[in-house]
């Protein structure tokens, strides 16, 4: 299979990617990840990720890109962590733990 | 606060990362009684996962989200616990760069830091941590990426030293190594000393140093989370190596070390940036060892490329693209390649305390922004002669590397060093060449606060080194002369 310009096809496009499920691990660890920031810190960061997620907040934000920055950030660490965006990639964090561990114990 | 426990020891050393774990256990095997207080946890590699967002809250200073305030903020993630960042960084070795030393002994007149003098140190963290070159198989699909942009250009390249012994490549040293094959201080020197009988304490968060008639006589902590007590620990030795941003904070809380003038000061931190290729082919950054292979061309100049690389839910915060784009790369994540540049840099910055926490100043100079603008304009050269499709800079659409603004840049710094630097003339820095605080009998400082100038290279192994010296001058001992393997031999310095 080759792309008309003769080249390989990329791999995995057209994935799109959507909030963590709610009680899923990806949003249990953005609970801690956000608690493990200095409160002042925590608190602007909250702050801009509820605007991020709103399309008048993201408005607002689009004028300010330091700050557009760190939201964007933030949220694309903590959507692409959430395992159904990481499976369409080609990664599986449990698995490769796994296979790390089995692979050190053979050696040992 | 309920009742107070005491702890009496020969040398009480404040932090085990880098620096205060090597002295830790290089004093305890060499007979003296010792104590390690560390504010972080024990961290077991058996508990991590490969979850960026987990091991961030858990392994780092604020669950990495320390920046600096200045143009541009600068992210500086600091790890915590036994190992300190040594637990969370790439695992990268170099030697003190022999030009660097030559500076310190000609400008800074610490004439017992030459190269000479600190083989024996070097060689023997070599030693203690397995230091090795990564192999081209370990080094994965994204190192080759680079291997082959610096050999179609003809840029002086290599794989690079990691203390890492059986790695098997899972591509997260930054959030813990799985698998413990990370040979960091925690792992290494802290079961060293606890076996030469060093007692450790974990969330001891040190409070004050205390000294008296010039003399440093006890360090006062508290301890428990749940229920907090004081502890302290009496000892003629004071060893304080809380880290770069944190070991002046505690100094400067004790009354100890503003004589000159110069604690707090002096900050360097090594820039740092990262592009984004598209290749065809599908390189998998994730596979393999994330910071495997250097490019050091330009040196000279300040600018060395160093391979970075990770997860999708990594490689997703660092993408320099927004909404649309940045989903369609990401999309291709499998075909991404990552590298990045750092600068040794001589802007300086400075560590100040607002309400017990450390404020960072640090703005870039304009002649670190030169290097960063010409590093980005090489970065592009690398991937494009790698075959790149497309290349993702780290600066906002439409702007080019050579007319980059600070407020453009988004930095990164894994190296802060030098606030409570080293220099024999003690207007002019906080500890001489021997470490020791001047002016103050029996307090010394082993960490990355010390290192009174950028390095240009990771300074883990700096840091090593010296804390090492450090311990066998406390000793009265000379640091013994191992004969050097080969590969020691062949260390690149």
């Amino acid at each position: 299979m080759s792309t008309p310009d003769g080249k390989a096809p990329v791999v995995g496009a057209g994935v799109v990617v959507a909030e963590p499920a709610p009680e899923s691990r990806a949003l249990a660890a953005r609970e801690r990840f956000l608690r493990a920031a200095p409160p002042l810190q925590r608190n602007g960061l909250r702050l801009l990720l509820a605007l991020k997620r709103r399309p008048r907040g993201a408005q607002l934000l689009a004028h300010l890109p330091a700050a557009d920055q760190v939201a964007h950030a933030t949220l694309a660490l903590l959507r692409y962590d959430d395992q159904r965006a990481a499976d369409t990639l080609g990664w599986d964090p449990d698995a490769v733990v796994a296979r790390g561990r089995a692979l050190r114990e053979r050696r040992a | 606060m309920s009742r107070g426990t005491s702890l009496v020891a020969d040398v009480c050393v404040i932090g085990a990362g880098a620096g205060g774990a090597v002295v830790a256990a290089e004093l305890a095997e060499g007979g003296a009684r010792v104590v390690l207080l560390e504010q972080g946890a024990r961290h077991d590699p058996a508990d991590f996962t490969a979850h960026p967002p987990e091991m961030l809250a858990r392994l780092y200073r604020d669950g990495g989200q320390t920046v600096t305030l200045g143009s541009p903020p600068i992210l500086l993630p600091l790890g915590r616990g036994l190992g300190g960042t040594t637990l969370v960084n790439s695992g990268t070795c170099f030697r003190t760069p022999p030009r660097v030393l030559d500076r310190w002994v000609r400008e800074f007149g610490l004439d017992g830091l030459d190269a000479a003098a600190l083989a024996p140190a070097f060689a023997r963290v070599e030693q203690a941590l397995s230091i090795a070159e990564v192999t081209p198989e370990l080094a994965g699909r994204n190192a080759e990426v680079a291997r082959r942009g610096a050999a179609a250009l003809g840029w002086s390249h290599g794989y690079l030293r990691r203390n890492a012994e059986g790695c098997v490549g899972s591509g997260v040293c930054a959030f813990g190594c799985p698998t413990g094959a990370k040979r960091d201080t925690g792992s290494t020197y802290v079961p060293r000393l606890e076996a030469a009988g060093g007692r450790v304490v974990t969330h001891a968060d040190v409070r004050r140093i205390v000294v008296e008639d010039g003399r440093v006589r006890r360090v006062e902590a508290r301890i428990g989370a749940t229920r907090p007590r004081t502890l302290t620990v009496d000892a003629d030795r004071v060893v304080v190596a809380c880290g770069t941003i944190h070991t002046p904070l505690l100094l400067a809380r004790s009354g100890i070390g503003g004589g000159s003038g110069q604690l707090g000061r002096n900050l360097s931190l090594h820039p740092a940036t990262a592009g984004f290729a598209l290749m065809d082919e599908v390189v998998d950054m994730v596979r393999g060892v994330p910071q495997s292979f250097y490019v050091d061309e330009f040196a000279d100049e300040g600018i060395v490329f160093e391979g970075v690389a990770g997860p999708p839910a990594y490689a997703a915060a660092a993408l320099p693209l927004s909404g649309r784009r940045h989903a369609e790369a990401m999309a291709r994540y499998r075909n991404l390649a990552q590298f990045g540049l750092m600068v040794s840099d001589s802007s300086r910055g400075r560590v100040h305390v607002v309400a017990g926490r450390p404020l960072i100043r640090y703005d870039l100079g304009a002649a670190d922004l030169a290097k960063v603008r010409s590093g980005l304009a090489k970065l592009e050269q690398l991937f494009l002669a790698a075959g790149a499709r497309e290349v993702y800079l780290p600066l906002p659409s439409g702007r080019r590397p050579h007319d980059a603004r600070p407020r453009d840049l988004k930095l990164m710094a894994f190296h802060p060093l030098g606030t409570a630097r080293a220099h024999r003339d003690p207007a002019l820095g906080v500890v001489d060449g021997d470490l020791r605080v001047h002016g103050v009998e029996g307090l010394h400082v082993a960490d990355g606060a010390v290192v009174p100038s950028a390095l240009g290279v990771n300074p883990q192994l700096t840091i090593m080194a010296l804390a090492t010296r450090l311990a066998f001058a406390l000793l009265d001992r000379s640091v013994p002369t191992a004969e050097p393997t080969t590969e020691e031999a062949a260390c690149r310095s």
